[in-house]
């Protein structure tokens, strides 16, 4: 069956929450810390106007949403002593926010604002990109997915970076997603050194990710101080890349010119996630195991991202019994 | 040979050599081995003795002057060679750390004073690492490896532990070889981690460019400012609980201050009339706005309107028209009545502008919401109030414009840069420079800018 990414009708939330939504969906991450958090609803669709909500256990929680069924349910990133108030904070979880309705590179026919299949896999492979970073080089352990209805957050929370300050923030986000050129200039006088000559570090980040954007380019994609024939050229000979042959990649492209495309790369980098929501120390963000009422999706905590499929594991139960 | 605390006052070595030489009572009395380093010190000039530090006090107020003269004028390196002579270091010890006692009791650990000793004792700090450039490579690296095991295990570092560091905004994450979140910074280590994966190039050739040297000197460096801080904020808690602190320290304070007084002046002074000196009102030269201000006047089309307009716009334009020079002023905590004590200039042309951009926003900004009128009298100081009254200015801080590298993680379609952003930080500083330039060529008006 072809899922149709349609809001949800007053009725079908209803149904959803009194029938489907159960508190123990709700990840253990934010059951224990349950009352450290701010809540805030969305309970008309005109955004979360119903903030500074605590719960001080999962029951009150429970009765809260299965009496209000919200048009959108979110938690705050923060912990604080006094989220009632949202004063007192303490640490928050670190967040990649991948929304594949904003991913820069979409390869799909999808109107702005619009999703598919072909962007939500997509954002995935962000995501699992960005996972890879963070478990790999970065050595964190306790990283969250959460599909989150139109695409994906991926939510940190090792101890040793919550009480990060939104500036590491930056950088932290800035390493993992390649959004910045590496500095490549030495003592050693060495003038001409090339990213992907590095095997290692940020460089071989950084090449990872330009390759994955340049491979998904297309000719209608828009690159600051790249001409059109610029753009073309890189579409003719980016098939180097797939054999990370980007020596002659470079020589194809020109030695000048390639610094145009890489310097756009890196700014093209920087909107693969929303860089707002990880440098924001009291975000809140959409409650996994609720429903996002734009499209009928649920938000889910993915236990499996490999074989983790939006169309099978998070779609509410009234989407199946549409007409 | 260069000693560790030359370069680490941080070291075991060094708190020894400021229990043993650090006596208040002698600090201003005349020094006969610290004269002879002195006076033997090559390429010293010996012309004015008066310059030449004969007590511990004249040396920390000698360091204080060589990092505030060197950019003006006045910038005379051959008057303080001895500050980079190595057997000078038991005695630049104790002058650092009675520098930072006296700026800590009298002035705080927020001052402007306490900022300039942070940035004058990395300056001396990275010019001795120069010096220690001319050293042979395995002397560099036994020296760096050892100052800087003094106050981390460089095995055994994790990225983690350097968030202080990271916060002083002088290291990026992605400057640092990163594994499993541990840094790799000794040879040994590379060769493990990485060496499988070279091949057809020389390792350790590898290693230097991409570590190396050039990554510990700077952990060092910043390792040493971070130290520094946290030794100011403690003298200066510890003070507080102190009856009286002692007329030595209360005395370096004001001639600190007489020091930075004549410093300022002389800069000033060296400008003349050629440079832009901006702490008043000066008329607006929309030619000279950088290509993000003038895409954020054209309107924001979808997603951003509100930081745009208010945390980018906002101070931009408040500031360019009545304090360009703000990031070189002395006093950053200004008031936009010290400027304009009416607020004409503020109602008559900095908001309009502003609510201009608001309104060629799609949807115009203040059409769904009205609120973040509130919120830019806010940014410009004036509290959270519908208007601005002189009576709540002060509730809030004027905020100051936001340095590019924030604009790229706020707002990152609006940067897009032309061949002069590649020189600066900061799009205030862009402005100014590009005005000068103008007037330079006496192209004012008329200039085009390139790349736009």
């Amino acid at each position: 069956m072809e899922i149709e990414l349609k809001p949800a009708s007053n009725y079908e939330r209803k149904l959803f929450y009194r029938e489907e939504w159960d508190v123990n969906d709700v990840p253990d991450f934010v059951l224990d810390s349950l009352t450290s958090r701010e809540f805030g609803f969305d309970h008309f669709g005109q955004g979360p106007n119903d903030r500074y909500k605590t719960f001080q256990d999962p029951l009150r929680l429970k009765r809260f949403i299965k009496a209000k069924q919200p048009f959108a349910s979110y938690c705050s990133v923060a912990f604080y002593n006094n989220p009632k108030q949202r004063k007192g904070w303490q640490k928050s979880e670190l967040v990649f926010d991948v929304d594949a309705k904003d991913v820069p590179i979409r390869t799909c026919d999808c109107e702005e604002g619009q999703v598919c299949d072909i962007c939500l896999s997509q954002a995935k492979e962000i995501v699992l990109m960005i996972k890879d970073v963070l478990k790999g080089e970065m050595g964190l352990k306790n990283i969250n997915m959460i599909y989150s209805g139109r695409g994906y957050h991926v939510r940190v929370l090792d101890e040793s970076i919550m009480e990060a300050s939104s500036e590491l923030r930056g950088q932290i986000v800035q390493y993992v997603i390649g959004a910045k050129e590496p500095d490549l200039t030495n003592s050693l006088g060495f003038n001409n050194l090339q990213h992907f000559i590095i095997p290692y570090g940020y460089s071989r980040n950084f090449t990872k990710w330009s390759k994955y954007t340049i491979l998904h380019l297309t000719k209608k994609s828009q690159l600051d101080n790249v001409n059109k024939k610029l753009l073309n050229d890189v579409l003719k000979y980016r098939h180097f890349l797939e054999e990370d042959s980007w020596g002659a990649f470079r020589t194809q492209i020109g030695p000048r010119r390639i610094n145009k495309v890489i310097s756009a790369v890196a700014r093209i980098n920087m909107n693969i996630t929303d860089t707002k929501v990880s440098i924001d120390l009291k975000r809140i963000l959409r409650l996994p195991s609720t429903l996002h009422s734009k499209v009928s999706m649920k938000s889910t905590l993915i236990k499996n991202i490999e074989t983790f499929d939006p169309f099978d594991d998070a779609v509410p139960k009234f989407v199946y019994e549409r007409k | 040979m260069i000693k560790t605390p030359y370069i680490n006052p941080f070291s075991n070595d060094a708190k020894e050599i400021v229990s043993k030489l650090g006596q208040v009572e002698k600090l201003n009395q005349p020094n006969t081995s610290l004269s002879n380093i002195v006076n033997h010190t090559r390429g010293q000039n010996l012309s004015d003795p008066r310059t030449l530090p004969e007590t511990i006090k004249e040396l920390a107020l000698a360091r204080y002057g060589w990092f505030l003269f060197r950019k003006s004028s006045e910038s005379n390196e051959k008057k303080y060679e001895y500050l980079f002579n190595p057997d000078i270091y038991e005695y630049d010890i104790v002058a650092f750390y009675l520098l930072c006692q006296a700026v800590a009791i009298k002035y705080g650990p927020d001052s402007h004073e306490a900022r300039l000793i942070l940035d004058c004792e990395e300056d001396i700090i990275s010019q001795r690492l120069e010096i220690l450039k001319s050293e042979s490579n395995d002397f560099q690296a036994t020296f760096l490896r050892k100052t800087l095991n003094q106050l981390i295990d460089t095995n055994n570092l994790y990225w983690t532990d350097l968030k202080e560091i990271f916060d002083l905004g002088k290291l990026d994450l992605n400057e640092l070889l990163l594994s499993n979140g541990k840094i790799i910074l000794e040879y040994e280590d590379f060769i493990e981690e990485y060496g499988h994966l070279i091949h057809n190039r020389d390792p350790r050739t590898m290693y230097e460019v991409t570590a190396g040297t050039k990554i510990k000197s700077k952990i060092l460096l910043n390792l040493i400012r971070y130290n520094t801080k946290k030794y100011i904020e403690n003298v200066y808690e510890m003070s507080k609980r102190m009856v009286e602190p002692n007329p030595l320290l209360i005395e370096l304070a004001e001639n600190i201050k007489e020091v930075q007084q004549e410093a300022q002046s002389k800069k000033y002074a060296s400008q003349g009339g050629v440079n832009y000196v901006d702490d008043q009102p000066v008329n607006y030269e929309m030619e000279a706005f950088p290509p993000c201000v003038r895409k954020c006047m054209q309107g924001i089309k979808s997603g951003g309107r509100n930081d745009a307009i208010v945390l980018f716009l906002t101070p931009f334009i408040s500031y360019s028209r009545l304090c360009p020079s703000i990031f070189s002023k002395q006093e950053q905590n200004m008031k936009i009545s010290d400027v304009d004590p009416s607020l004409e200039i503020t109602h008559n042309e900095i908001i309009p502008l502003i609510y201009e951009a608001a309104q060629a926003c799609s949807p115009p900004l203040f059409k769904d919401q009205p609120q973040e009128k509130i919120n830019i009298n806010s940014k410009l100081g004036f509290g959270m109030h519908n208007e601005l009254k002189l009576d709540h200015e002060g509730e809030t801080q004027w905020y100051t414009p936001m340095s590019c590298e924030k604009i790229k993680l706020h707002m990152p379609n609006l940067c897009t840069p032309n061949v002069d952003c590649k020189k600066i930080g900061n799009p205030i500083t862009y402005y100014n420079r590009k005005r000068r330039l103008m007037k330079k060529d006496n192209k004012m008006g008329q200039v085009k800018n390139n790349g736009d």
